[in-house]
């Protein structure tokens, strides 16, 4: 698991493949919801999507296979008799290799154009095309422009759907049509009743008929020639319709649909307004016209024509070309036709069931998901969790795309995705965009997870770090004012900011004459009792800190007031207590002294008798070898006494501060000359060399030269005796910042067993044992005797290196 | 044949002492308090007293004072009480020097031969060409010194310190000064030189080097001789 956790290759496809289900997940969703909205085309609107499987796919792909070869100039062809050339460029036409028959017949119902004849089980699709015929002449010359136009725009013609009242020629073709649509489509559109009145040779129509005789809006079939007058004074064309007959209702809304997702491709979706004509919704812009029972109108014009003038030609007639395009639903052969209608098919399918692949992928990506999470931030070689990489770019780098997002409005480059997925919808930017912030998101929460895994989500929000580091400056300076610059600033900022709201406030009052008067006294007093507050709170401020300094001072109680001048007494009282139990302690500690000079007065003389009969005792002749070793032992025990009675006086004299200083102004330097002067020799005894580092620059401090030699002469006299012989004494003196450093280093002859805090105690050594002479109080006199004049005395021990560092304060020049 | 009379209250002590003394030769006279001392004194002709200053009814210094308002004889008090203030007031009552215990016996009785031989020196003529400070004299033409009347040889680099500090008694020179005025050269800093020959000239000079009489070491100023 924890090998898995640290595998790169894991991490990588977790995450690809979350982010991939998310995706798509995101991209059902999303269309879920373009189908759920009113806008939804109907090709692939939920309710539609089953219908459209099985029947209106065959209808749009019709519209649009008559569409193309309308495009491919077969009216041209047909018109000039030059149907076999028309066959002969398209072999897969001609050899009957296609799932559709297509014929053209003129208004007399003469065929001009045919590859094969349709069996009974086609769906047939009639389109009529109908061409303005003045005089033979212009006919011939406007239909030729035509031919010569198609090639370069084909939208100028129109198309038309059977309609066997105007044309009977194509009453044939249409039956199978009719047939079809009533037996394959259950939802047939009542208005398509109506209209079929006026076909009374189709039976099927005749029995929705029947099923229906009173439903329905009343639309003849006089009425849509009457409506092609119409358009044809509204737009003022010269020309040329397709319309869709609604034969059979539901067809038409699929071909319509599809020629909205034609003809709108350069609209925006929202421009697609019309207006009523009498019972027709006119989309002018589209150039297409709806009537009330469904049928589309198609309006072209003739480029490089002026249509007006040929409307106001009455000698204008009208005569048509019929396309039937018949199609086997069956689609035996593999052509354009069937692989499309697979394709909508699969999607089609893919629709109904997409909640169920919805949820699936769901599931996938949140497996996924926590997968990843688990392993996020785990690398090989490491403990824990880290973040690196690009997991360590500022986290406000992370979120800017969706606080650009929100702040924009979502909506950038929204215009091309509804484009392109021929979506006309109300839905809003973000929704469409959707499956891509879905992305992003899950990216930011792996990264997050992955900074929080390391700790290093602060470290890496900069604006976090940016505010914290103001935020300390800000405090560093306020906090390096002074109190009563604080004070100050703080009392004016509360008097300026209240005097200018009251001042508003009584401005925008009606009764300003009344109140101004009483401001301005009213911020007198404030001003005064104010400026009162400030001197008070400062000199108690000032008697605080003075106290707390150890400062020997009462707080001054001059100025001050009710409860501040009690306020001061307590901080006097408490100077008073402070002050009596230090005078108490200095009264103790020189009793301390006292009695421990007193005690050592008393030691010294038996111990002066003691040392001069040790002398004597050394100089009778008689004696074995032992009593004269026994007699150096009493020697060096006398010796040793003799150092620890001075010793121990001078030690609590010094610990005490009760040693007179007489302080002047001396050289560092000459002082350390005079201590190498005296050292030589017993340095030399040891074989201690001494390497010294002494800037050049006189070192002048203000101390007692006699008590500075004394620190000295310990520190040194301990260097003499511990060090190990043969070794380096090291004496470092430098003089920054406006301090004396000096520091010896030496070796230690004995290891040094001791903690170097203790050292400077009183009746410790280096080696514990006590055995060696020295009273074990030097450290201790020297220490206490740098205090007393301002320095400090550090004594470190690394190993058998012992270091005394003494720290004076330099006068300042 | 000197006579010295050895003041403590502690019999220990004296006779010890009576042992050092009557050892290097001089005759011994014993007091154990202050009014002992005095009115030894006043019986026997003594050339030198050795006093304890904490002693039972007169002490050391009310008896050197009565003895003073007679004698002239050098007192050198032996004393456990070596603060600083103890041996100045001790000092500027009259006592010629001051020992603290414990003592060094041989130390104690190189002093008292200094002393004495002070003592019985005194009203001996000055001669020229001698610059005398306290015991030391140095006679500039025959580049000799004399502690107590006793000849010390110095280097010439001794000599010369020793002199240039003796002409201006209580002025205190710095090793730098001294450095060039002796060796006339320029010294560099903290040199020890200076500080080595003085040691050296103190520990033949000084009965104690560690506590000197004459040659003192201002610290971190420099040297000067005691007037």
């Amino acid at each position: 698991m924890k090998k898995m956790k640290r595998s790169k290759a894991v991490k990588i496809i977790c995450f690809i493949l979350a982010s991939l289900f998310l995706f798509l997940t995101c991209c059902g969703a999303m269309l879920s919801a373009v189908f759920a909205s009113d806008r939804a085309p109907r090709f692939i609107s939920k309710e539609t999507a089953s219908d459209f499987i099985f029947e209106d796919v065959y209808n749009a792909l019709c519209a649009r296979q008559a569409q193309r070869l309308y495009r491919n100039g077969i009216f041209a062809y047909a018109l000039n008799g030059e149907a076999d050339t028309y066959l002969a460029e398209r072999p897969a036409l001609q050899q009957g290799n296609t799932n559709y028959a297509v014929s053209v017949t003129d208004s007399n119902g003469k065929v001009l154009l045919q590859n094969f004849a349709p069996q009974d089980t086609f769906t047939a699709y009639t389109f009529i095309y109908e061409y303005p015929v003045e005089t033979e002449e212009n006919a011939e010359t406007h239909s030729t422009e035509w031919i010569e136009e198609t090639t370069a725009s084909p939208e100028e013609t129109v198309l038309e759907e059977a309609d066997t009242t105007t044309l009977p020629g194509g009453a044939q073709a249409t039956e199978p049509t009719a047939a079809e649509n009533t037996a394959g489509n259950e939802i047939a559109d009542t208005t398509a009743a109506p209209a079929e009145e006026t076909q009374p040779e189709e039976p099927s129509l005749t029995d929705a008929a029947d099923e229906a005789p009173t439903a329905g809006n009343p639309v003849k079939a006089d009425d849509e020639e009457v409506y092609i007058e119409d358009l044809r004074e509204e737009f003022g064309l010269s020309s040329i319709f397709m319309y869709i007959y609604p034969a059979a209702g539901g067809i038409n809304e699929a071909i319509r649909d599809y020629c909205l997702t034609i003809y709108t491709n350069d609209f925006e979706p929202g421009e697609a307004e019309y207006y009523l004509h009498g019972q027709y919704e006119i989309y002018r812009q589209r150039d297409f016209a709806v009537s009330a029972n469904g049928s589309v109108y198609f309006i072209g014009t003739l480029r490089g024509d002026e249509p007006t003038e040929s409307t106001t030609n009455p000698n204008t007639r009208y005569e048509s070309l019929t396309l039937t395009v018949a199609v086997d639903k069956a689609l035996p052969a593999n052509d354009s036709l069937a692989g499309i209608a697979k394709l909508k098919n699969t999607v089609s399918f893919c629709l109904i069931h997409l909640k169920g692949i919805c949820l699936a992928l769901l599931a996938l990506s949140l497996v996924f998901g926590i997968l990843s999470l688990m392993c996020c931030g785990w690398v090989k070689n490491s403990e824990r969790p880290v973040a690196r990489g690009i997991h360590r770019i500022p986290l406000e780098l992370v979120i800017a795309p969706f606080i650009a997002a929100f702040a924009t409005g979502a909506v950038c480059g929204v215009g091309w995705v509804r484009t392109a997925v021929f979506l006309e919808s109300d839905m809003d930017g973000f929704v469409l965009t959707m499956p891509v912030w879905a992305v992003l998101c899950w990216w930011c929460i792996y990264t997050f997870a992955v900074r929080v895994k390391a700790k290093a989500l602060g470290s890496t929000f900069w604006l976090g770090r940016f505010c914290k580091w103001l935020f300390a400056l800000l405090a560093n300076g306020v906090r390096a004012l002074r109190f009563e610059w604080k004070l100050a600033i703080g009392m004016l900022a509360i008097y300026i900011g209240g005097g200018i709201l009251g001042l508003l406030c009584i401005l925008s009052s009606d009764y300003r004459e009344v109140l101004i008067l009483p401001w301005i006294l009213w911020k007198i007093a404030e001003l005064v009792a104010m400026v009162l507050l400030a001197v008070n709170l400062n000199t108690l401020h000032e008697g605080a800190k003075a106290l707390s300094e150890g400062k020997d001072t009462t707080v001054e109680n001059r100025f001050l007031f009710g409860e501040f001048r009690k306020h001061a007494g307590y901080l006097n009282s408490v100077g008073d207590g402070i002050n009596a139990a230090v005078e108490e302690r200095v009264k103790s500690e020189s009793t301390k002294t006292e009695l421990i000079t007193n005690i050592s007065h008393d030691l010294k003389t038996p111990l002066t008798s003691i040392v001069n009969y040790i002398d004597l005792l050394k100089k009778e002749p008689a004696g074995s070898e032992k009593a004269k070793e026994y007699i150096a032992a009493i020697d060096r025990a006398s010796q040793r006494l003799k150092k620890l009675t001075g010793d121990i006086v001078d030690a609590s004299k010094a610990a005490a501060g009760s040693i007179q200083m007489t302080p002047e102004d001396m050289d560092l330097k000459v002082l350390l000359g005079q201590m190498k002067g005296e050292y030589e020799e017993r340095l030399a005894a040891k074989r201690l060399t001494l390497v010294e580092s002494i800037p050049d620059a006189p070192l002048t401090v203000w101390a007692d030269g006699r008590l500075l030699w004394r620190v000295l002469d310990n520190l040194m006299s301990n260097v003499a005796k511990y060090s190990m012989p043969g070794t380096r004494v090291y004496l470092t003196v430098t003089g920054d910042g406006g301090k004396a450093k000096i520091e010896f280093k030496n070796i230690s002859e004995t290891p040094l067993n001791v903690d170097p805090a203790t050292l400077t105690d009183r009746f410790v050594r280096g080696d514990a044992s006590r055995n060696s002479e020295g009273s074990g109080l030097g450290l201790n006199i020297a220490q206490s005797l740098t205090r007393n004049m301002g320095g400090s005395l550090a004594v470190d021990i690394d190993g058998d290196l012992f270091k005394a560092t003494l720290i004076f304060p330099l006068k300042k020049v | 044949m000197y006579t010295v009379l050895v003041c403590d209250d502690d019999r220990d002590i004296v006779s010890a002492l009576k042992i050092y003394l009557t050892a290097e030769g001089y005759n011994v006279l014993c007091a154990y308090n202050g009014q002992e001392a005095i009115d030894t004194v006043k019986t026997n002709e003594v050339h030198l007293i050795l006093m304890d200053i904490m002693m039972p009814g007169v002490d050391g210094i009310r008896a050197l004072m009565k003895i003073r308002e007679t004698q002239n004889m050098p007192v050198i008090f032996t004393t456990a009480k070596s603060e600083d203030n103890d041996i100045i007031l001790g000092l500027n009552l009259g006592a010629d020097d001051y020992v603290t215990k414990p003592f060094n016996p041989v130390e104690l009785m190189a002093r008292v031969r200094s002393q004495l031989r002070r003592y019985t020196m005194l009203g001996s003529k000055q001669q020229t060409n001698v610059i005398a400070v306290g015991a030391i004299e140095i006679d500039d033409s025959a580049k000799a010194v004399a502690v107590d009347g006793e000849s010390v040889s110095l280097t010439p680099t001794e000599y010369e310190i020793l002199k240039l500090l003796a002409l201006s008694p209580g002025k205190v020179f710095s090793p730098a000064e001294i450095y060039r005025t002796v060796w006339n050269d320029e010294p560099y800093a903290s040199d020890s030189t200076v500080a080595v020959h003085i040691r050296h000239l103190r520990e033949k000079i000084e009965i104690d080097p560690a506590k000197p009489r004459y040659i003192k070491v201002v610290w971190g100023q420099g040297y000067k001789i005691e007037k």
